[in-house]
């Protein structure tokens, strides 16, 4: 109990140590932004938008240089756009384009000045114009040169101060941005743009005293909060609106699901620990931060149901972390059933494993809260169908890890770990059987929302169509066990092999196929990664096939 | 179940077993999966054509509904064991069902509505090839009306599409799944035909080069900028309060410009312009340059045939009558002139008649603030039968749909005009579905017996 104790002062110490307070010259971070289509605050604009350009949410040139953070970044475009033109700030790592450019491969970001001012620059985006009127889809190598487009868009209306909406109206919709304030308020905004410069001056200075640093911002703070009080009296009402941005600056900052991971982390550390050893100590540890990683993963989703107003499954995202929270919370039910430990140990493994893809692939899974399409807004039960078939993948998900750890067993040797690869094979089989329950309802449940909204139970869309396949995989699997066509090593590797199907039911069909009425989840990139996790894992089932195959005919001879 | 024959029961044993089940699984599951890459490849209508309605699709399908019937009878007689069993396949078999009944009996369709329009007529994906015929050039009547599927069985050269009219005969020599149209307006010595013209319209922001040509000589055709307007065609007596240009064919040389504004207090002005010359508009510092001027002109199109499917694509046919070769897209009509009569043909998708007009009274379009991304839209519709004397009005939104003599109303989408990004029409779509009581059962059957299957297995060790 006492080392419980020391553990949770540990952990809220690295918490806290992310400073959740606000610290003088931060309150920039917490100014209301109006962009696409909701009130964010300028801290997550800023992250956005930097990411968009640079292709991170911290701009640093150089290994060794201090790290600037996006805020002052992004700000700084807007009040000296002429010195951000000259430094490398401009992410480009399609080699076609960069050779159509004339700019080394070799390197990933490029100067305003090499990028946009060259005659070739403008051949690229007659391209890009000339393949949007045939109103094809864009290939990668278009959708290379749209994001240049954007970049360079999204940097140029920044420096002109056209992007920042800060100042709602009663009388309009859309805010008015730096570049449109009424002439009454324009002073108000060259204070918070002279401070910005004296307080940023003086952090490059090495002669300013800590005194000086904290004065300017403090000074800062107070012209942020004063334009705050002038926009609020334009319109107190939709100003309300921005009572989150608080939250979400505090979200930002807290990174809920970073630390579930570190969580399973240290439980996979411990559990790998039990199961090699076959001690039976140190369970309490690992279901400690277990259940402190599950904790912290529901604080994440409440953050952003509370933000976003909206079940939080509405992008590829949203459903990685939705399904490592699901193989963590199915690892528990049947590790409470069980109590094989192996059970907890696949789902803590599989949790950080989903957790670090997702924490790790902004551009490929975007982090950011985009508001909902049409038809999944308007019917709460679509979002619904979209839990239940995500939960099943959550399953399988675990089946997957289980699978893997089983198939190591086989590679080791079967005969000496008849017990263990028994035990998995029961999490195997059992986790399977979770996963059908939960997608067979989730498929019709999906049939009856799209006849509830569309009119029809059954479109062959990709990926409802998908799904069912997946659908038919594990059902295939469950009844060839049944019948006992498939015995221990055949459970073990279907386990890994059928999670193909939900592989390609979940990104495949977005990533991959990129058709038909989902396309609200549509995005590019990582092929390449995920085809050489599949060709991995099948080359790992093959392998411990030969060495099950041979290990069997040996056992024959010698019997 | 036994029986006494050894090959009866033979072959009952293989009708009820895996050996049969799982491979037609597996099938189902491939041809599936084949459909969705030729859906991504093509569109969602060869993905039909080609692998869910194909043979082959029927076949599996047909192969499991016997299967998973055959396995249920031969438990026979049921004991209480079975029940979870039987339920889940039972729920399949009927689900399954419900759906080929939607096949065979259902409607589903789209229609588009223009805001303070009506429609009576969906129009479903069958194709049809229909012609009128005339002697006196006044009264036509209906005398081919044709199903057809070129996606299918596609006419060629050397295997044509006979259409046999008594007198004369029309030929479809070709077929196009994915053709673009390209618009080219020639020269036309038809008196009746309208003119064309092509101009620039400029300012600081805008340059923009359109053509605009009359499809007759009294219809005017014109071009929308958004804010402001040209026109081709006569000109309106009285004043139309808005920023619109009216160019009105003269002689073969010049026509006469009239400019209205919706700014009250500036006045009609009007003149004449020839090619090369330009108008100040006085909105916005617009311009209007003639660039060419055809006092007779006809649109017709040229077709390029691409590979794939894209939102600029639509199917059509290539027609050959007497010494005229030209192509047809689907849904659009051509005047073709026999020995005795003349035709009009039309290739286009079936359009079936509600017995009721669908009214639009108003379309609302909300967004996402500062975006022009759709957050939530709605159509005010009211459903008039005057044949029954019946008549709603409702709103029709997202998941909101009207239910109307026996069709279900549901909102689709809506078409925006491409200048000014405002909504011009409604888009529903209409369905019948006697199949939908037979899968709603199907499914609850279904779903039961899987919970129940579960939670029967938890108690027995299969897993072991």
């Amino acid at each position: 109990m006492k080392h419980l104790i020391f553990l949770v002062l540990i952990l809220s110490q690295l918490i806290f140590s992310q400073n959740l307070l606000a610290k003088d010259g931060d309150q920039i971070r917490y100014l209301p932004v109006q962009d696409s289509g909701r009130i964010k605050p300028f801290d997550t604009f800023a992250k956005e938008t930097l990411e968009l350009v640079y292709g991170k949410k911290t701009y640093k040139p150089k290994e060794d240089s201090p790290a600037v953070e996006a805020h002052w970044v992004v700000l700084t475009w807007m009040l000296s756009p002429e010195s951000w033109i000259k430094r490398p700030l401009f992410e480009v790592k399609h080699h076609e384009i960069l050779e159509k450019l004339k700019l080394p491969i070799d390197k990933k970001h490029f100067t305003g000045d090499e990028l946009f001012t060259s005659e070739n620059f403008s051949n690229l985006m007659q391209e890009l114009q000339n393949k949007r009127d045939t109103k094809e889809k864009l290939t990668p190598y278009y959708q290379a040169i749209q994001r240049i487009e954007n970049q360079f868009f999204v940097f140029r209306e920044m420096a002109s101060g056209n992007l920042l909406k800060v100042y709602p109206l009663p009388t309009q919709v859309s805010w008015l941005s730096v570049a449109e304030l009424p002439a009454e308020v324009q002073p108000a905004f060259m204070e918070i743009s002279k401070a910005v410069a004296t307080y940023l001056g003086m952090k490059t200075d090495p002669a300013a005293t800590p005194e000086q640093l904290k004065e300017a911002a403090v000074n800062l703070d107070k012209f942020i909060l004063s334009f705050e009080d002038l926009a609020r009296k334009s319109d107190a009402t939709k100003y309300a609106a921005s009572t989150k941005v608080k939250t979400e600056v505090m979200y930002n900052d807290f990174h809920p699901f970073r630390w579930a991971y570190i969580c399973y982390l240290l439980a996979s550390l411990i559990l790998i620990f039990i199961w090699i050893r076959e001690t039976k100590n140190g369970m309490a540890l690992a279901w400690f931060f277990v259940s402190i990683g599950l904790a912290l993963h529901v604080f994440g989703f409440a953050f952003r149901i509370y933000l976003a107003e909206r079940p939080p499954v509405s992008n590829m995202y949203e459903t990685v972390v939705w399904a490592s929270f699901g193989a963590v919370l199915f690892a528990i039910i049947l590790e409470l059933v069980y109590k094989f430990r192996v059970i907890l140990l696949g789902g803590s493994l599989m949790g950080l494993f989903a957790l670090i893809i997702a924490d790790s692939a902004p551009a490929i899974l975007d982090p950011s809260l985009q508001p909902l399409e049409a038809v999944l807004r308007s019917n709460y039960w679509l979002i619904v169908h979209v839990m239940t078939i995500t939960i099943s993948y959550a399953a399988f998900l675990l089946a997957f890890g289980l699978g893997d750890l089983g198939l190591i067993y086989f590679v080791l040797d079967e005969n000496k770990h008849t017990d263990k690869i028994q035990k998995i094979t029961t999490g195997v089989y059992r986790s399977m059987q979770i996963g059908v329950a939960f997608l067979a309802p989730g498929i019709i449940l999906g049939g009856i929302w799209a006849d509830y909204s569309w009119g029809r139970f059954w479109g062959w869309d990709p990926k409802e169509t998908w799904a069912l396949i997946a659908l038919l995989g594990y059902i295939i699997v469950l009844h060839s066990r049944l019948i006992g066509w498939l015995k221990n090593f055949g459970m073990l590797a279907a386990g890994v092999i059928t999670f193909n199907l939900v592989i390609m039911a979940w990104y495949g069909v977005n990533f991959v196929l990129g058709a038909g009425l989902h396309s609200y989840g549509f995005g590019a990139g990582g092929i390449e990664y995920v085809s050489v996790f599949v060709g991995l894992h099948l080359l790992f089932v093959a392998y411990s096939y030969i060495i099950h195959a041979n290990r069997k005919s040996i056992d024959k001879k010698h019997t | 179940m036994v029986f006494k024959n050894k090959i009866v029961n033979k072959f009952w044993r293989f009708s009820s077993s895996f050996q049969l089940g799982i491979p037609v699984m597996v099938s189902i599951a491939i041809l599936t999966a084949w459909g969705t890459f030729v859906e991504a490849e093509f569109d969602a209508y060869a993905a039909k054509e080609m692998v869910y309605y194909s043979w082959m699709m029927w076949t599996a399908m047909g192969l499991l509904v016997y299967n998973l019937t055959i396995v249920v009878v031969d438990r026979w007689p049921w004991q209480l064991k079975h029940y979870p069993f039987i339920t889940v396949h039972a729920g399949l078999i009927i689900l399954i069902l419900g759906g080929y009944v939607t096949y065979k009996y259902g409607l589903d369709g789209q229609m588009s509505v223009n805001i303070n329009g009506k429609n009576n007529m969906v129009s479903v994906p069958e194709t049809d090839l229909v012609v009128y015929a005339t002697f006196d050039g006044d009264r036509y009547s209906k005398v081919v009306d044709r199903e057809v599927n070129f996606f299918h069985s596609p006419p060629s050269e050397s295997k044509p599409f006979l259409l046999n009219l008594g007198d004369d005969k029309i030929e479809i020599i070709n077929y196009a799944k994915y053709a673009r149209l390209q618009n080219k307006v020639k020269i036309s010595q038809d008196e009746s035909s309208g003119s064309s013209i092509r101009f620039q319209l400029m300012n600081a922001n805008v340059k923009q080069v359109e053509q605009i040509t009359q499809p007759k000589k009294d219809k005017t055709a014109v071009f929308n900028l958004g804010p402001a307007k040209v026109y081709l065609g006569e000109t309106p007596q009285s004043e139309t309060k808005e920023n619109e240009v009216y160019l009105t064919p003269i002689d073969a040389d010049k026509l006469r410009y009239t400019i209205f504004y919706k700014d009250v207090k500036s006045a009609k002005r009007s003149g004449f312009i020839k090619i090369g010359d330009v108008v100040s508009t006085g909105w916005m510092g617009l311009e209007l340059r003639l660039l060419d001027y055809l006092p007779r002109a006809q649109e017709e199109y040229e077709v390029l045939t691409m590979e794939r499917p894209t939102p600029l694509t639509t199917a059509a046919i290539k027609i050959k009558h007497k010494d005229i070769e030209r192509w047809l897209a689907l849904n659009d009509i051509v005047k073709l002139f026999g020995t005795q009569s003349a035709y009009l043909l039309s290739y286009q998708n079936r359009r079936i008649d509600l017995g009721f007009d669908l009214k639009l009274n108003k379309f609302e379009v909300q967004r996402y603030q500062g975006t022009m991304r759709a957050m939530e839209y709605a159509s005010q519709v009211e459903a008039v039968s005057t044949a029954n004397s019946i008549s709603i009005e409702q709103v029709i939104s997202m998941n909101e749909p009207l239910k109307f003599m026996g069709y279900t109303i549901y909102q689709a989408s809506f078409q925006e005009d491409e200048q000014t990004g405002e909504p011009v029409a409604s888009v529903f779509s209409i369905n019948q579905d006697p199949g939908r009581p037979i899968k709603y059962a199907g499914s609850l059957i279904f779903s039961l017996g899987i919970v129940w299957l579960f939670y029967q297995r938890r108690k027995r060790a299969t897993a072991i």
